[in-house]
Formats: C-alpha cells, structure tokens, sequence
C-alpha cells in the first residue's frame, strides 16, 4: 500500500506508535486500526553518508521525526542537526 | 541441546579467485565438499541432511542435492544472508537432537568475483530508501559507524584497525591461503578510495570467489571419525529488522539475543571465550559485535580494538584467518568463520565464538564451538 505522500505515515489506533512504512498491522501492538497522518516535516538528524562515485557525490541521512518515526532523505546535515524536510519531486530533502 | 552435535568436518574451495576457469559456484561447492568429507572420513553416501544459502540459485538445495547425488531426509533452505550458516549449524543440531538427521552436510559457494567484482546479491529495492542512492551495503553499515562515532567518540583510526589487525593475521604462516596478504597500515585504509563516508575502499571486506563446507553429526558419531572432537556447545539467532531506516538503534544489534541465547545454551559467558570469528564486512562490525556480545561495554568497542588487542599477540584472537576482509569474502561469509573456529579448537583453544551477520546488521547467528575438554 502506498502513503497519499511522502510525509504521510500511520497512526496506530490502539497504542499510538507512529508506523512508516504503511501496513495493515502495527508492529509494536498488532493493533489493526492504523489511521492516515501527515508530518510536519521537523526532525533531528541521527546519521548520514556522503557517497562517492565516478558520477560525483551525494549525500543521505536518516532523520528522526517529530512525530516519531524515522525515513530516509537526501542530504548530509551534521548529526544533531534540526532539519525540516521539503518533498521535491516526490523525495525528502533535508537541505 | 549443549553438546549433542559436533562439526566433524570442514573444507574449503582450492581458489578464492575462480577468473579464468569455468567453474561455477557449484563447482566451488563440490571442492568444498570434498575435502570436508575427507576431513572426517566420511563420504556422500553418508549424508542425510542437507543445508545451504544462495545468491546464485532460487532452490539451492535442490542443486547442491542434485550436482552431489545427496538425498537428503532433512533439508534446511534457511537464507538469512551471511548469518545463514551459523543458524545452519543451530538448526542442524536441532534436527539431530529430533532424529531427523545423523551426518548434516552445510555448503555455500560463489563465483561473484569472476562475475564482475561487485557483491552478487538477492537484496530486493525497498522503494523508501532506494531514491537515495544508498550504495548497498557499504552505505547503511557507513550510517552505522558515523553514529557509532558521533555517540561514542569512536574513530576513523580505530575502525581502520580492525583492517590492519585482520590483514596481520592473514599474513601468519598457517593463513597462507589468505587472498590478500600485502602489508596494510592504518595510513593505508584512511588514504584508500572513498566510498561512503566513512569508510574507505580499505574498510570494506573483498570481493572474493570461493566455496565453504562442514559437516554437522552428533557428538557420539563424531568421536567414531577422524578428527579431535569439536562440539557445538550453544548456538543462537536473532532478527530485528530488513532495512536500515527500520533499525531501531544503530549502534546495537540483534547479536545482543542471539549471544545472549548462545552462551546460555553453552553455559559459558564471553570471559571463557579465546578466541572469535566475526562476520567483519566493514570495520565497524567487529566493533559493534564485540560490544553486543560481552567482550567489552557498549561505546567501548573503538579503545577496546586499538593498539593491537585483537591482532597476533593481542589479549584476544579475534578473526585469526584475516576474516572477511584479508582471507576470503565471496559473498557471503559465515561458512568461513565457522571452519576458522572449528580450526582454532583443533589447535587447541577451549572456547571459540563464530559470528554470524546478514544483510545490513539485520540478521544475527551466533555459534559457541568447544573442545572435548570444554564439553
């Protein structure tokens, strides 16, 4: 199943897990009643990578959320950095 | 399940560098075959169990059992990456310990360095972090180690010595089969080609061909054949996640519960323990999976593999074949691991733990191999 965009992620109905990526079932509780939510885009950087290729270079980093989940996005902003994520061309930026 | 099983056989592929030949992955398997039965006296007839892992064959049981005429009654198709082969043995104890299985064949092979020098892998694209560009695996274990670095203070230093402590084993006498044997200093992984920062070309295990077997029987068949006996005294497995992002911590891995569950099997604790085999793909995870089971605290990892602790000489033997990243790396590498553990006891260590690791720090198998004296 796909999430309506990329900063949409679910909102476990019984225990309140943030769930990413969308599913059927909450990992944390099993809980079945898994509601649409939208982030806000706020969150801390907790790793990244700057990767080398004969193409150049690019960098990644995870990104904890404010609504507690974490994703992928492009970009290497320090660790501990506050970022706010924009959506371009359906891909998280966080610079 | 402590002691009812005992590798009684190990073998290896004549090359690690099949570019040239015509020999195909299970070409590498039957050599490997071979001299594992040789090992223990034993022949293909006299197998009845059957184990083995695949990035080259989608039924590799079934071609293993083909191309080596093997029937098995008990088949284990288990794929959890480079970890397969421990929870190969753990699952083959088992199946020994139920009478299902007597003599348990486990075999890996790849010829993914005659294919092209890069990782042969089944890895599928997970859409959520795919657009990214993560250079699979080297980038999801290089966002482990700058977290590993930025929380606990860990450096490029101390990572780039877990390469030069394993290229100092390789170059050991009895390691003469070790595919890279070159001098290699600290200098020398810092100042290798970049790839995913931080680690270097240098901090990345080989690209290798190569084939791996062992044989799996129980303890009371095992002391009938040729070899000192080397009992598996606990063995366990652990899996929390596929995908980087769904990684709870990236500092701690899920080897936390499969050593935990080993050495409870084996009633032993990582003190007892002198010597390791770790699935060292990239320098960080000797240093996570020494944390993770035991040998020293968590964050504690970097100080802990400097200044030579786990090289030849050190207080602990830690990847005494050169590992992954000096003796042989063909895909997948576990298997290796193993046969270096089973040889350690034969000369004569008590205590020996092989670890397990698949895809990016997601699988965990652990395996606590023991002397007769240890049992």
């Amino acid at each position: 199943m796909d999430a309506p965009s990329p900063l949409h992620y679910q909102r476990c109905g019984s225990c309140g897990a943030a769930v990413h990526p969308p599913r059927l079932i909450c990992p944390v509780d099993g809980g079945r009643e898994l509601a649409w939510e939208e982030s806000g885009g706020r969150g801390t950087v907790y790793s990244h990578t700057t990767v080398h290729s004969r193409e150049g270079s690019y960098g990644l980093c995870l990104v904890d959320l404010e609504e507690g989940y974490r994703v992928m996005a492009a970009g290497a902003p320090a660790i501990g950095t506050s970022v706010a994520l924009r959506v371009e061309e359906g891909h998280l930026c966080a610079e | 399940m402590r002691g009812v099983a005992a590798i009684a056989g190990i073998g290896e592929s004549d090359t690690f560098d099949a570019t040239g030949t015509d020999l195909s992955p299970l070409d590498l398997i039957a050599q490997a075959t071979l001299h594992a039965l040789d090992d223990a006296g034993l022949t293909a007839q006299d197998v009845d169990g059957l184990a083995t892992a695949s990035a080259y064959y989608g039924i590799p049981n079934l071609n293993v059992g083909e191309h080596l005429g093997i029937r098995p009654r008990w088949s284990d198709a288990n794929n959890l990456g480079g970890a397969s082969f421990m929870s190969h043995v753990l699952h083959a104890a088992a199946a020994i310990n139920a009478g299902l299985a007597e003599v348990v064949l486990v075999v890996y092979g790849s010829t993914q360095r005659k294919d092209g020098g890069r990782l042969k892998s089944i890895a599928e694209a997970f859409p959520y972090e795919q657009d990214y560009g993560p250079r699979y695996p080297i980038s999801q274990y290089a966002l482990a180690a700058h977290r590993h670095m930025h929380e606990f203070g860990t450096t490029r230093e101390q990572l780039a010595q877990v390469a030069v402590s394993a290229r100092a084993w390789a170059r050991e006498e009895r390691n003469a089969k070790a595919f890279a044997r070159d001098p290699l200093t600290v200098e020398d992984v810092l100042g290798a080609r970049m790839i995913s920062e931080p680690l270097t070309k240098l901090d990345a295990c080989l690209v290798t061909d190569g084939g791996g077997a062992l044989i799996v029987t129980s303890t009371e068949r095992a002391r009938t054949l040729k070899q000192p006996l080397v009992p598996v005294l606990g063995a366990g497995e652990a899996h929390w996640h596929r995908n980087i992002s769904q990684m709870p911590d990236l500092t701690t891995t899920a080897a936390q519960d499969s050593g935990a569950r080993a050495y409870a099997m084996a009633e032993v604790s990582a003190r007892d323990v002198q010597a390791v085999e770790l699935y060292d793909a990239f320098t960080i995870n000797p240093i996570l999976f020494l944390e993770d089971l035991g040998f020293c605290g968590k964050g504690e990892g970097g100080p802990f593999v400097a200044d030579g602790r786990i090289a030849p000489g050190g207080a602990l033997p830690v990847n005494t074949n050169g590992g992954g990243l000096s003796y042989c790396h063909p895909g997948m590498y576990g298997l290796f691991a193993l046969n270096e553990g089973v040889r350690q006891v034969r000369e004569g260590k008590d205590v020996v733990l092989c670890h397990g690791n698949g895809a990016v720090l997601s699988a965990q198998s652990t395996v606590i191999l023991g002397s007769e004296r240890a049992l």
